[in-house]
């Protein structure tokens, strides 16, 4: 009985630990904005095409302006030392969103009120030569390095 | 009664693994982002445009590049940092901000550019043809006359800065967007504390503030 109990929450603890990490690839604190942190919440690849995830969240006391354009967001493949840039349409935008302006292809600029969050999206190419890892630069915030691309 | 404890752990696992899966995502939902179904087909077919190599950038090469241009943009960097010094700009993180006060701009209850103004919109021009990005104009008016009124005043004196930096100054419309705040937000308070009219406060409120993105 009592090993039964034990592999009983054994298993409890190693699902419910799986369950919890599953929600968050990354985080990354800002360098701008205080109190501020991205994760990064989803990575997936269909046709060639990397869509990623993120969640702003505010854990700081003040409501904060968050504003950066998609033309800045980019993915390094640093085993190839390659930049690739979010993919744009026939328009000159970005495939990305939300957008509150399509300025310049498009602006990410929302207020987060303290203990909120907020979220976005951004389309990429896979990097041509296929690596295992990319870092991620997402502006106002430090890099996400050595993201598995699974 | 082993079987029936294991059955009873299992279904009570079972259990709280639906409802901790249930509760987070309603969680994630209510604060997940929609990707449209258009996007996928969008993004294929600007993969398609980029080619084999995906529009790769070669990063040492590009850091090259950079470190080439750098000493020709000297010069003109520093005629620049003059200009903004003249103008008092503020700098920011992401923007370097100019007010300038509406008595030089514009007459009194008129949103047509002074003559006198014109020397110095020509270095602010200077100062937004050396960035790229979007410049923020923005009116203000003080508490003289009606809110809306003062609204309506405030969006057309930006409006009027933007045309002049336009047809003087050779911008971009596309890159500035103008709003008016009428008198909403004051630097100074425009009455004194017993109530009385405070000149000097109301001339501080008059003004246009222009926001220039440096990245």
């Amino acid at each position: 009985m009592k090993s039964v109990l034990s592999a009983f929450f054994g298993i409890m603890i190693l699902v419910f630990g799986l369950f919890a990490a599953a929600d968050v690839i990354q985080t990354q604190e800002s360098d701008i904005w205080e109190g501020l942190e991205a994760d990064l919440t989803a990575l997936s690849i269909r046709n060639d095409i990397l869509t990623l995830r993120f969640k702003i969240r505010n854990n700081g006391s003040d409501s904060q302006i968050v504003e950066f354009y998609f033309k800045d967001c980019y993915i390094i493949d640093p085993a190839n030392q390659k930049k690739y840039f979010p993919l744009k349409d026939s328009e000159g935008q970005y495939i990305a969103g939300p957008k509150e302006k399509d300025w310049e292809g498009g602006r990410y600029h929302f207020s987060i009120d303290s203990g909120s969050s907020s979220g976005f999206w951004v389309k990429f190419p896979v990097p041509a030569d296929n690596p295992e890892a990319i870092d991620i630069n997402i502006p106002g915030f430090f890099p996400f390095e050595e993201v598995p691309l699974d | 009664m082993r079987a029936k404890t294991i059955l009873c752990l299992l279904a009570v696992t079972l259990l709280l693994l639906w409802t901790g899966k249930a509760s987070s995502s309603l969680a994630l939902d209510e604060e997940e982002i929609t990707i449209p179904p258009e996007a996928h087909q969008k993004a294929m077919e600007a993969l398609k445009v980029l080619g084999p190599e995906r529009g790769a950038l070669d990063i040492t090469h590009k850091v090259l590049a950079i470190e080439g241009i750098t000493r020709g943009l000297t010069a003109r960097s520093e005629k620049i940092q003059a200009a903004l010094k003249e103008l008092g700009a503020e700098e920011t993180e992401t923007d370097y901000r100019i007010e300038l006060p509406g008595d030089i701009l514009f007459d009194f209850d008129k949103w047509a550019i002074r003559k006198d103004a014109e020397k110095t919109l020509s270095k602010v021009g200077e100062v937004i043809s050396a960035y790229e990005h979007l410049v923020s104009i923005i009116g203000h008016t003080d508490s003289k006359g009606s809110e809306s009124y003062n609204l309506e005043l405030s969006k057309k004196r930006a409006e009027s800065v933007k045309q002049w930096l336009i047809d003087h100054a050779g911008i971009d419309s596309k890159r500035i967007e103008t709003s008016g705040k009428g008198e909403s937000e004051p630097v100074s308070p425009n009455t004194n504390p017993d109530g009385s009219d405070n000149p000097e406060g109301r001339q501080k409120n008059r003004r246009v503030e222009i926001r220039i993105r440096k990245n």
